[in-house]
């Protein structure tokens, strides 16, 4: 279990071969702030036996609105939000297909 | 010089026998002038009034005739004095007032002397061999007593030689500042009273006496000396002795009586090498008092009882017990031979100590020893019954002495428990079970070494406000029964280079006194288990646990400056707080069920392995460092320090902390690395098993 919190978050590093074949919790503590563009650098190792599964990884205690996502080959944990203040990215996303958008109408007029 | 000294000697004696002085009634002087009989004291012609003294008149028999006079019949003087000369009573009687002998005079068996007062001057030679009845015997001279004497009052000065029988009424004093040889005599009843400087008695006699009062030299040699107080009588032993066993023959000293002799003095039976023991002889009453008393004091006041050849006790009146209040010093020498009369039991009460030197006293079955109170020290063997605490218990001396105590029934002692200067005290607790200290015992660290064992026992108490001490040398508990419990609410203190060494068994160390281990508790085969109770605690300080099959603590342990633990098991169900220094255990496999937190920058060691179902915390800034494996089935292993295994196994519980771990580490447990939160750095591979998080 790792946990995250306001100011710091758990780290394992291990300087030899790391192998994971059980379950990955990741839990949000109490007053956790969502900051945009910060990645969590849960894991650290020296090689890579075994990965953790995808579908063993879970999150708790991520407040509503917010999505996380954990990369098990580099062990770094992203934290987005899913609704209310879009990150920079998506809204350069959000810009550009409209304008495309735009352009398309205006080409099939 | 000598010459005028002698004749103002014989001016003091005319003077003395001047008819004036000698008798208010008139003086008439022996002249041994009758032609044919000048010896004859009833020959009128041998006086100088050619009429014979009688109950108005003195005789004075001065140095003039050439022959004294014999009594052959029955002859009264209101006074008689003797000068230079002698008088012969060879039979019948004399009956007078005063006697004053400067010469000689002597009676034969078959007469009789009546006079109201006796008195042998310095130059006199007075030899009472017939039957004597006075009222008062005032010797400063030479006196022999072979007949039968009766006198209620008898001063000695000069030299008494006892024959025969001297009877003393119940209110009659000795008082004797000279010498009394008592040579095969009797002397019964009355004071006798033997003061200090040269005066002394040498019983080669028998003495019965009512009291008597001793500050010289009493001597029981070739003799019978009894005393033997009767109903209201003393015998005071006064920096004097009472001394059995010098010369041959029978050396007896009996005490014996309804009241006690009090001694403050010196009783003793010499052993004779090659010849008779003295003896001193303990006769019980039926009143079950004691017999002797020994006054308490120090150095030449208090009183001694010193057995060095023979002691009987026995009782007449077979009711077992022989009672003596020993308030000062009752010792058994190396050469004594007690002996006990059937069904005899000793019983030393009072504050005093049983001093060994080198004896061994366990009494035959039947009979017995009872200590009620009493201090045991010295060097020997004594078996007993212990009625009451015991004051002190120690082994003295410098050259390795041994003392063994053997009490039969469960012992506690109220004083020094202790071995000093290489000495050995043996607890022989076989029958007793238990021993409980209520004062202080082990081994001063004053001293070089020394031994303390209590073998035999289940049980070692030492009570609260009491203290086991090992300053020096070592304590060796052995079991008995294969279980040893040293119930502690007191203070055990095992100093540093102090050893308490656990014999065979399995030992507890349990109640709420405190342990503070600074020195070594060591198992003397490597069989041995140690266990620390529940609720018990340890406080150590650069101490050793070694050689133990086992060690478990269920209680707490505190560290001060290391510990070293080495042991076949060791086991922790309860608590071990490293605070300082380092902790190093040795063993296969150590279980922890308990909690063992490591703070203060302080370090576990441990050689083996660890199997770990309780609480392992180690503290920012310290260390454990395992040899093997760390093998976590439950609890919580928490690592803010650095923790060090071949490898680490957590099969249950909790792995987490911020701290470092150099080892393999694979985790079949809840891993939670950080510290809420907090980084966790592995140093080695890491395997996180499947179902696990």
């Amino acid at each position: 279990m790792m946990e995250i919190g306001p100011q710091a978050w758990d780290q394992l590093f291990i300087s030899g071969e790391a192998d994971f074949y059980g379950n990955l919790e990741i839990l949000f503590l109490a007053g956790f702030q969502f900051q945009p563009g910060l990645s969590y650098d849960l894991f650290s190792w020296g090689s890579l036996g075994h990965a953790f599964d995808p579908g063993s990884i879970s999150f708790e205690g991520l407040g509503q609105g917010y999505g996380a996502s954990f990369d098990p080959l580099t062990g770094e944990l992203q934290v987005n939000s899913s609704s209310g203040v879009p990150e920079p990215a998506t809204y350069l996303l959000l810009g550009t297909a409209l304008l495309a958008l735009s352009l398309t109408r205006r080409t099939l007029r | 010089m000598r010459l005028l000294s002698r004749a103002a000697t014989v001016l003091a004696v005319c003077l003395t026998l001047h008819p004036a002085r000698s008798a208010g009634r008139g003086v008439i002087n022996w002249t041994g002038l009758s032609p044919t009989a000048p010896t004859n004291w009833f020959d009128p012609r041998n006086w100088s009034t050619d009429s014979l003294p009688d109950a108005n008149t003195g005789a004075l028999i001065g140095a003039g005739p050439q022959y004294g006079p014999i009594i052959t019949g029955n002859a009264i003087a209101a006074s008689v004095g003797i000068g230079q000369n002698e008088l012969a009573l060879q039979s019948g009687s004399l009956q007078t007032g005063i006697l004053t002998n400067n010469g000689s005079f002597n009676m034969d068996g078959a007469s009789v002397l009546r006079a109201q007062t006796v008195s042998n001057t310095v130059i006199g030679s007075l030899d009472l061999g017939g039957v004597v009845t006075t009222q008062s015997i005032d010797n400063s001279g030479f006196m022999g007593l072979g007949g039968n004497v009766s006198t209620s009052s008898f001063s000695n000065s000069g030299t008494w030689n006892q024959a025969g029988i001297l009877n003393l009424l119940p209110t009659t004093t000795i008082s004797n500042t000279g010498t009394l040889n008592l040579i095969g005599g009797t002397i019964n009843g009355g004071v006798l009273s033997l003061k200090a400087g040269p005066s002394g008695m040498y019983a080669y006699g028998t003495l019965n006496l009512n009291s008597l009062d001793v500050s010289g030299m009493v001597w029981a040699s070739g003799g019978t000396l009894v005393v033997s107080v009767q109903d209201t009588g003393n015998i005071y032993g006064q920096l004097g002795a009472l001394a059995a066993g010098v010369g041959n023959g029978t050396n007896t000293v009996s005490i014996a009586g309804s009241a006690p002799l009090i001694n403050q003095g010196f009783i003793y039976s010499a052993h004779v090498s090659g010849s008779t023991n003295g003896v001193l002889e303990l006769v019980g009453n039926a009143a079950g008092t004691p017999v002797l008393i020994n006054q308490p004091g120090f150095g030449p006041m208090q009183g001694v009882v010193d057995v060095g050849g023979a002691l009987v006790v026995r009782n007449p009146d077979f009711l077992g017990n022989v009672y003596v209040e020993n308030n000062g010093t009752f010792t058994l020498g190396s050469t004594s031979q007690v002996t006990m009369a059937p069904g005899a039991n000793l019983v030393l009460t009072g504050t005093g100590e049983l001093y060994l030197a080198g004896a061994n006293f366990q009494p035959a079955a039947g009979t017995g020893l009872t200590l009620d109170g009493q201090s045991i020290n010295g060097a020997g063997t004594v078996a007993f019954h212990p009625a009451s605490p015991l004051g002190n218990i120690g082994a003295d001396g410098v050259n390795g002495p041994k003392l063994t105590v053997i009490p039969d029934a469960p012992l506690t002692a109220t004083g020094n428990v202790s071995a000093g200067g290489g000495a050995t005290l043996v607890l022989d607790l076989h029958s007793a079970g238990s021993f409980t200290n209520a004062g202080w015992m082990g081994v001063a660290d004053i001293y070089n070494g020394g031994t303390v064992m209590v073998q035999g026992a289940d049980t070692l108490v030492n009570q609260f406000g009491a203290t086991i001490s090992i300053g020096a040398g070592q304590m060796v508990l052995k079991s008995a029964s294969g279980a040893f419990e040293l119930a502690n609410d007191g203070t055990l203190l095992v100093e540093s280079g102090a050893e308490l060494r656990l014999s065979g068994g399995q030992y507890t160390i349990d109640g709420m006194g405190d342990v503070e281990l600074q020195g070594t508790i060591r198992g003397e085969t490597g069989t041995e288990s140690l266990t620390i109770a529940q609720w018990t605690g340890i406080e150590s300080d650069s101490a050793m646990i070694a050689n133990l099959a086992s060690f478990e603590n269920q209680g707490w342990m505190e560290t001060y400056s290391g510990l070293s633990i080495d042991a076949g098991a060791v086991v922790n169900s309860g608590e071990i707080g490293i605070g300082v220094g380092t902790v190093t255990v040795t063993t296969p496999l150590m279980t922890n069920s308990g909690s063992i937190g490591i703070s203060g920058g302080s370090l576990l060691t441990v050689n083996g392995n660890v199997l770990d179902t309780g609480n392992l915390e180690i503290d920012l800034g310290s260390s454990a460092n395992i040899s093997d494996t760390l093998t976590q089935t439950a609890g919580d292993v928490q690592v803010d320090g650095a923790l060090s295994a071949s490898r680490m196994v957590c099969e249950g519980g909790t792995l987490g902390g911020s701290g470092s771990i150099t080892a393999n580490v694979e985790v079949g447990c809840l891993m939670s690395p950080g510290d809420s939160p907090g980084r966790m750095d592995i140093f080695g591979n890491f395997i996180l098993d499947a179902a696990v998080s």
